[in-house]
């Protein structure tokens, strides 16, 4: 099945279907269960996963801490692991970190799917999802600057280090007064960055007339019906389930 | 009339600074080319913030006299209606490109004056042909070089055909080459009776001006034709737009 081309507006129905399981689903296996469904869909999407392996070995130390704070936090069933006859960890609190833990994962994989069409794609698609044209400009900026953001700061940190400043040797207490000296100027960069692009849109006409025409026009084909159909049957009967799931068990409790 | 006429323009930044324009009068004639010189700090982009209405629409401040483009007072259109005469090309082309590619780059602002899509293909096909850069159509602007970026950055102005270009040092980081391409592509622009108004400090850059004006504290203190003032060898070096002797040449025997 090739995936690749599909209109961005049947690309934005995945995440959200995706997004909405990863919610509403409340156990480790059936999670791990969507977050590998939702690798698949990369990977037909021909995502580099080379790439994602990167980015998730980033968040690795949050995800672990993650899970830790909350199976301490979240206790009950077997203690697995006590310290002082304080239960530490306890399979209630493992099972809902795992929870989390899949679910932050599918988020994380889910959002890729948009950086597989370009930020026009993703304009032309608001624009025909009948979202005003200025908003959906907006949305294409703040994706555009983000990459500005990344390069400023790595040029400020190095702008300080070349004046001296050697990060790894301040103490905790002189980081907090670093940082506001490191925030200023760069935010300062980035708001003028962000005026020069509203004064180079206007300038060419932008927000001139109510509306404005495209060159491109995105079209719906076959596979894209086809995929969307699965994904948001897949998702409500998933959603229809887990509701009798929950109406079963609190009629149990009764 | 003139298509650009500066009457009386003076302007400062904040009531409590000095001024930035003082008391400046000039016009510039339909299918005209001129140059305005001036050391770094002089005003010119001041002049052409004024000329595409960002003073006083956008930028704030107090501005006195007036300036009209085709006959149309700034004071009284927005930025995005003056765009329609007056194309505004600044000096660093990564805050004006935005789009994932050239075409949708140039197709920004014939899309924005609600125009046919043939209309906006047409334009889009115009400018790449007149630019000569065909071959960079679905390239990314941010994966270009600077001379290319450059070009991006004038066919996105040229695309809404104005009758006025501003030019503000946009060519100060282009090499010789890229420079003479687009001295060139400016000529063709005159023979179509464009008027375009060149904001530069080098001399080399404004060789095809027809006159040329020359800024020095705010102040408009040459208005000539470009052969009697740029042969005006003491006059420039007197106010520092030219070297006694080309620094560096005698150490390399040149």
């Amino acid at each position: 099945m090739n995936m690749i081309n599909i209109d961005p507006r049947t690309k934005i129905v995945v995440i959200v279907c995706l997004s909405t399981l990863a919610v509403f689903l409340n156990t480790p296996g059936l999670l791990l269960l969507l977050f590998a469904f939702t690798l698949v869909v990369l990977s037909l999407l021909r995502v580099n996963f080379l790439g994602i392996t990167a980015k998730f070995k980033k968040l690795i130390p949050l995800l672990l801490a993650m899970l830790f704070i909350q199976s301490a936090f979240a206790p009950g069933g077997e203690v697995l692991l006590s310290l002082g006859g304080v239960p530490v960890l306890t399979a209630h609190g493992i099972n809902s970190a795992l929870c989390i833990l899949f679910r932050m994962l599918t988020f994380f994989a889910s959002a890729m799917i948009i950086m597989t069409s370009n930020s026009k794609d993703y304009i032309l698609a608001l624009v025909q999802l009948k979202i005003p044209y200025e908003i959906a400009f907006m949305v294409m900026v703040a994706f555009r600057f983000l990459p500005v953001f990344v390069e400023e700061v790595k040029d400020t940190l190095v702008a300080i280090q070349l004046r001296g400043v050697d990060l790894q040797k301040i103490a905790w207490r002189n980081k907090l007064k670093f940082y506001s000296h490191f925030f200023t100027p760069l935010l300062n960069s980035v708001m003028i960055k962000a005026q020069q692009l509203s004064i180079t849109m206007e300038a060419r006409a932008f927000r001139v007339y109510r509306r404005r025409t495209y060159l491109r026009v995105l079209r719906y084909s076959r596979l894209d019906y086809l995929v969307m159909a699965v994904f948001i049957i897949s998702t409500l009967a998933v959603l229809m389930l887990d509701f009798i799931d929950v109406l079963q068990v609190a009629k149990n409790s009764r | 009339m003139g298509a650009v006429t500066v009457d009386r323009l003076s302007f400062r930044y904040q009531p409590a600074a000095g001024e930035v324009l003082k008391n400046i009068s000039f016009t510039v004639e339909k299918g005209e080319i001129v140059a305005l010189l001036g050391l770094s700090g002089c005003g010119k982009s001041t002049i052409c913030q004024c000329l595409g209405g960002i003073i006083p629409h956008l930028l704030g401040g107090e501005m006195t006299g007036r300036v009209l483009v085709n006959g149309k007072d700034t004071k009284d259109h927005k930025v995005a209606q003056l765009a329609l005469e007056v194309g505004l090309v600044f000096q660093d082309p990564d805050t004006q490109l935005f789009l994932p590619t050239v075409e949708d780059e140039i197709a920004f602002a014939p899309e924005n004056l609600c125009l046919p899509v043939e209309e906006v293909a047409a334009r889009v096909n115009n400018v790449l042909e007149l630019l000569g850069i065909n071959d960079l159509r679905h390239a990314n602007p941010n994966n270009l070089s600077g001379g290319q970026k450059h070009l991006v950055a004038m066919g996105a102005v040229l695309a809404l055909d104005p009758g006025v270009l501003v030019l503000d040092e946009a060519m100060a980081q282009l090499d010789r080459d890229a420079k003479r391409k687009i001295n060139d592509i400016l000529c063709d622009l005159r023979r179509r009776g464009k008027t375009i108004l060149i904001v530069e400090h080098d001399l080399e850059t404004v060789s095809i001006a027809d006159r040329v004006l020359i800024l020095e504290n705010g102040l408009l203190i040459r208005d000539g034709q470009a052969s009697g003032v740029l042969g005006e060898r003491e006059f420039l070096i007197r106010h520092k737009l030219k070297f006694e002797e080309e620094p560096g040449m005698d150490r390399w025997g040149l």
